[in-house]
């Protein structure tokens, strides 16, 4: 049990959170970065973020460099058929074709 | 593993035994045996499961086959079958009804793919996850490709050992060790309770939602709303984040996306109605990442209302075929595990987890 503890301290205190967001870099275009990332446990939900400044990731999937647009992918309103970035606003566009959808990590940035 | 479960398989009449000698046998579920139909002596067991002694519950017979593939699982079998002979195939096997028959294609690759990639499963999950985070790599890789294959197994929808279940089972409970340490207890309580609370109900701490930014601006916005409805004097027994009349509200509307809030710092309502959780909370967005806001009222005379705050939700996980979701578990800063919603799903068909609901409260009296 002594050992068990240990460990369980060791895997504690060498990672701040319990589950991280998982994080990817899906584009980069002049200097415009799409973030793909998924949050949360059991109950998960998708995002995408745009950046200007490339963001590096620790192992919690968090970062330093300043988000500049944030938005969620909701299924629940249909597929995910492009994400557009616009006049600084990012905006994810819906369609309920499935020959038209695209799966979110394959999204990239459309002017 | 129950009676139910069993297929067997006939087939004649002649076969070419040394093809399945060759064979490797490595599932432990599987049973193949030979035996011609006028001399039962001439028979071949292959079995490595020694539970594999019940009646066969059905025949299949193959006479007028010359080749066919038997998939089961590990391995496809190539059976060479030559017509006007009395030689017959018997295959015996217990496991899911999806798994069994005369796949030729998805199945068996499947199968070959999950037999390519087969890892030992290590025991004690928690100190090669103690070990990994210290840096070991040979432990982390022991855990990693342990899940890897057993995500495998699941995804063709196999049976699992009962060394392979204790050892996912391990693994959600050392999720609860690491989460009471790293002050998420909810989360941990939630994981443990998935392995072992088999299906009850669950009620957790309210001070997991009364601390958050989107709740308490939420309660507020609910408040105004309902001193509105009092001042028409309508009903305000129950009010939910999600219903029309609160969505549609200019109160809902400040705290609504697309209000200008923050997702990081204060959450925001979503369209259905459901709270986001501000996502720089990693104790409630570990537990509960969105939910609905109930409000039962209670009017205390004409000044005050009583207020019984209740969020209910369910803990389940995606299955393979809804989601490619991956719950990222990290050991060290360079080390993160990656365990698949899917398996996590898997557990509950395989009886060592159960999906339940869970639900916190809290009152609260305040002046209308």
């Amino acid at each position: 049990m002594a050992c068990l503890g240990l460990a369980a301290a060791e895997v504690s205190c060498t990672s701040q959170c319990g589950v991280s967001d998982a994080v990817s870099v899906l584009d980069e275009r002049e200097g415009t970065y799409l973030v793909y990332r998924v949050s949360g446990a059991q109950d998960k939900i998708e995002f995408f973020e745009v950046y200007t400044t490339r963001p590096e990731f620790d192992s919690c999937g968090s970062t330093k460099t300043p988000v500049v647009a944030k938005e969620p992918y909701l299924p629940s309103q249909g597929l995910l058929k492009k994400v557009e970035w616009r006049e600084n606003r990012l905006q994810i566009v819906y369609t309920h074709n499935t020959s038209e959808s695209i799966r979110p990590d394959k999204a990239r940035l459309s002017p | 593993m129950g009676r139910s479960g069993a297929r067997h398989i006939q087939a004649g009449p002649n076969l070419l035994p040394s093809q399945l000698s060759r064979t490797p046998f490595l599932d432990r579920d599987l049973q193949i045996e030979l035996r011609a139909a006028d001399d039962s002596s001439r028979t071949s067991s292959f079995a490595s499961h020694n539970s594999v002694s019940e009646a066969p519950a059905a025949f299949v017979r193959l006479d007028d086959l010359s080749r066919t593939w038997i998939a089961y699982g590990w391995q496809a079998v190539l059976l060479e079958t030559f017509l006007h002979s009395a030689c017959f195939l018997k295959v015996c096997y217990l496991g899911l009804p999806t798994m069994a028959g005369f796949s030729t294609s998805t199945y068996g690759a499947k199968a070959r793919a999950c037999l390519a990639r087969a890892a030992p499963i290590p025991g004690w999950p928690l100190l090669h996850m103690g070990a990994a985070a210290l840096g070991s790599k040979s432990d982390f890789d022991l855990l990693q490709n342990a899940i890897d294959y057993l995500t495998c197994k699941a995804k063709a929808k196999m049976t699992f050992t009962d060394e392979e279940k204790s050892f996912l089972k391990n693994i959600f409970e050392d999720l609860w060790w690491g989460g009471e340490v790293k002050s998420y207890p909810e989360a941990a309580q939630l994981a443990n309770h998935y392995v072992n609370g088999k299906g009850a109900a669950l009620k957790i701490d309210a001070a997991l939602y009364q601390t958050s930014v989107i709740v308490k601006d939420t309660s507020e916005a609910i408040k105004n709303y309902v001193r509105e409805l009092i001042g028409k004097n309508a009903n305000v027994a129950i009010v939910r984040s999600s219903d029309l009349g609160f969505l549609n509200s200019p109160q809902c509307r400040r705290v609504s996306r697309g209000s200008g809030r923050d997702v990081n710092r204060q959450g925001y309502v979503l369209g259905d109605g459901n709270l986001l959780t501000e996502q720089s909370n990693s104790r409630l967005k570990n537990a509960n990442n969105r939910f609905v806001l109930v409000a039962q009222n209670i009017k205390l005379g004409t000044k005050t209302v009583s207020t019984r705050w209740r969020v209910d939700d369910k803990y389940v996980f995606e299955p393979f075929e809804r989601a490619d979701f991956i719950t990222n578990i990290p050991l060290s800063s360079f080390q993160i595990l990656k365990l698949p919603d899917g398996l996590s799903h898997y557990m509950c068909v395989l009886k060592i987890a159960s999906e339940f609901d869970y639900w916190a409260e809290w009152t609260e009296n305040w002046n209308v």
